[in-house]
């Protein structure tokens, strides 16, 4: 039972990540239906930067998510503007913008390497210090970080639902998704609302990468690799809804960690995969519809 | 007119086939020889250690006028721990370069590779691929360092009849070099009398094993043995110091990197593991306190395991290039081999060293701890 309880808890640390970078693509691409997966590289280039300012310039944590910021909202909305604008002018239909995008995120993703250097970076000794034990509640451990990473998930998505259902930017962006003609009817300036979304989904993934940097040290492709478990849970959550993704999340997390109870370690993804196809299968539409 | 122009073409042919043959891939005077380094990527430190030990008994042997009079050049290619750009690299080193010998490393690029080696008859010489299965992989594959199998004995006894630790939990990376440590390590445990209560792998690109040390920690196992390299090390390491896993760590042959001490600072404090003897605080030979001098006054730091390895395989590579050349034998790719395998004993800074026909090697083996975010032999604490 302790040993369920505690993989339990790692699950929704895990689940917390995949949420994280998730949820600014989820945001992106049910407001402009662009499958932004440049999202990922964006987001390593962050993490980069959070462990150069502090680590290399010595300007603190703050300081380094502050550089972050500014670098992932530029690099979001210069993606909008510059690319992915033109594309959809010249050839609706979205896939070459997947192609674009992919290319983009290559090259961000080699560009950090030239910049930083392809070796592992220590995110951990750099930023917070040396492994410490966790904090215990009763039979289950949670070291600090992963207690962090949860309360910054539920943060985010609490901040973005707020945002979505109470502000007018929020609204603009919820009736762009709708429709996108019935908004530009009303007076919505669409292609404002599109970059505005560019910049907060940017935003609100930024500390994604540095988690996972964090957790497991920081190279080029760990922004890459985290947008496959976040592309899947985006559609499995249900495409336009942040509950959707941030459930699908938490169960993608907690069915990986889990699942180690009854199966053998090498079969998790296997699982957690199978699962994801059964869902997508059975409920084509997600877990839930949408947005918010 | 016929005649000429096939004489012309016949020269011709000769020319071309003499020119493409590895045979005289060099300069007279000047051997370019190859190396599949992971100098990118997650275990890029191994690739940037074991370079800086070539670089520096290249720079020895050439200083002194070269192997025999050959001057030793170095072309590296990055295989960044995938098995297919290895495949990629070292094709790129037999059709372009045609270089009859290369330092190769990881087990995983070493499987990849060993066919291609053997097709084109290009000696690899590896200094830090260490799974057992790699014995006898290729007849022109050669390890001077021991593999696991040798180290995993030796600790699992000191681990087992020395510290009296019974039970063990291995998490293995699911790669070829942790699947086969796991079993390796299963099997010689059995062997010892001991139990093994929990086995957990992991994906070759995990960055978050604490499922896996969940499971193991559950069966409160007396040691851990870790199968895995790299920055994964240290996570694993900083993983187990969170959930409060007190278990004694056993590790691998290669954890005589940065990470370990600096990425895993304070969580790699009493982890044990065995490795080839070197300690470069106290070299055990004259040879050795030089290398270590040259290593300090270039780099900046006292040179690890893995430099040392590859400036042991550096230095067997320039005394087999002199032997040929004072046979006044060709150097190619077999007469490297058949040096290598008739040679006798090679004189290196971790001892003597004789190569098997099945290419392994055996030396003196030690027992490695870290003690106040230093390596040191479990000997001296």
């Amino acid at each position: 039972m302790d040993q369920a309880l505690q993989l339990l808890v790692d699950g929704l640390v895990e689940g917390g990540r995949i949420a994280l970078v998730a949820v600014g693509f989820s945001l992106i691409y049910s407001v402009t239906r662009t499958l932004h997966l440049a999202h990922g590289a964006i987001l390593t280039v962050a993490a980069y930067l959070v462990w150069w300012v502090t680590a290399k310039l010595g300007g603190g944590l703050a300081g380094g998510f502050a550089v972050a910021a500014i670098a992932v909202v530029l690099l979001g909305v210069a993606h909008n503007d510059l690319l992915y604008r033109r594309i959809r002018e010249a050839s609706p239909g979205g896939f070459m913008i997947v192609v674009a995008s992919l290319a983009t995120g290559i090259i961000i993703q080699n560009l950090a390497g030239i910049v930083f250097g392809f070796d592992t970076k220590d995110v951990r000794t750099a930023t917070i210090g040396q492994a410490t034990a966790g904090l215990r509640f009763g039979p289950v451990v949670l070291p600090a970080t992963n207690l962090i990473t949860l309360a910054v998930t539920l943060a985010v998505f609490a901040v973005l639902g707020w945002l979505l259902m109470r502000t007018r930017t929020g609204k603009q962006m919820r009736a762009v998704q709708d429709n996108p003609q019935l908004a530009r009817v009303v007076g919505i300036r669409t292609p404002r609302v599109y970059a505005v979304t560019f910049a907060i989904g940017s935003l609100v993934s930024m500390p994604a990468a540095f988690f996972i940097g964090l957790n497991g040290g920081l190279n080029t492709t760990i922004g890459f690799d985290a947008m496959l478990l976040a592309l899947i849970v985006v559609f499995a959550g249900g495409i336009g809804s942040l509950m959707g993704t941030l459930l699908a999340s938490f169960a993608v997390g907690v069915l990986q960690t889990m699942s180690l109870l009854v199966i053998d370690s090498r079969w998790q993804d296997t699982v957690t995969f199978s699962v994801l196809l059964l869902l997508v299968t059975l409920r084509p539409r997600g877990l839930l519809g949408k947005l918010a | 007119m016929r005649q000429a122009l096939v004489r012309l073409l016949g020269k011709w042919l000769v020319s071309a086939a003499i020119a493409t043959a590895p045979v005289t891939s060099h300069a007279a005077g000047e051997l370019t020889v190859g190396a599949l380094f992971g100098m990118t990527g997650p275990s890029a430190s191994y690739g940037d250690q074991q370079s800086k030990g070539v670089d520096i008994a290249f720079a020895e042997i050439n200083g002194a006028g070269g192997a025999g009079g050959t001057i030793l050049k170095l072309k590296i290619e990055d295989h960044g721990g995938v098995a297919l750009k290895g495949v990629l690299a070292l094709n790129k080193l037999a059709s372009v370069d045609k270089v009859p010998f290369v330092f190769t490393s990881f087990t995983n690029i070493i499987s990849a590779t060993a066919s291609i080696g053997t097709r084109d008859k290009i000696v690899m010489l590896n200094g830090g691929g260490t799974a057992p299965t790699l014995a006898g992989l290729s007849p022109y594959l050669f390890s001077n360092v021991p593999l696991e199998n040798y180290h995993i004995r030796n600790e699992a006894t000191y681990a087992n009849k020395k510290l009296g630790r019974k039970t063990l939990g291995i998490l293995y990376v699911n790669d070829a070099l942790g699947t086969a440590d796991s079993k390796t390590m299963e099997q010689t445990w059995k062997d010892l009398g001991g139990q093994v209560v929990a086995t957990q792998a992991a994906a070759t690109d995990a960055t978050d094993f604490t499922g896996q040390l969940t499971q193991i920690w559950a069966k409160k196992p007396d040691a851990i043995y870790i199968a895995a390299g790299g920055q994964q090390v240290a996570t694993a390491l900083n993983q187990k110091t969170e959930l409060g896993i007190t278990s004694q760590i056993l590790g691998t042959s290669f954890w005589t990197i940065p990470e370990v001490l600096h990425s895993a600072k304070g969580a790699s404090e009493g982890v044990i593991f065995s490795t080839q003897q070197w300690d470069p605080a106290r070299p055990s030979s004259a040879d050795a306190k030089k290398f270590v001098e040259a290593f300090q006054a270039k780099y900046g730091t006292q040179p690890l395991g893995n430099s040392a390895a590859y400036y042991a395989g550096a230095h067997i590579l320039g005394d087999v290039i002199t032997a040929l050349n004072q046979a006044k034998k060709p150097i190619t790719g077999p007469n490297i081999r058949e040096e290598l395998l008739h040679h006798g004993t090679f004189q290196t800074i971790f001892g003597p060293l004789n190569f098997a026909p099945d290419g392994t090697s055996s030396m003196p083996l030690t027992l490695m701890t870290v003690k106040n975010d230093a390596f040191v032999p479990v000997a001296n604490q």
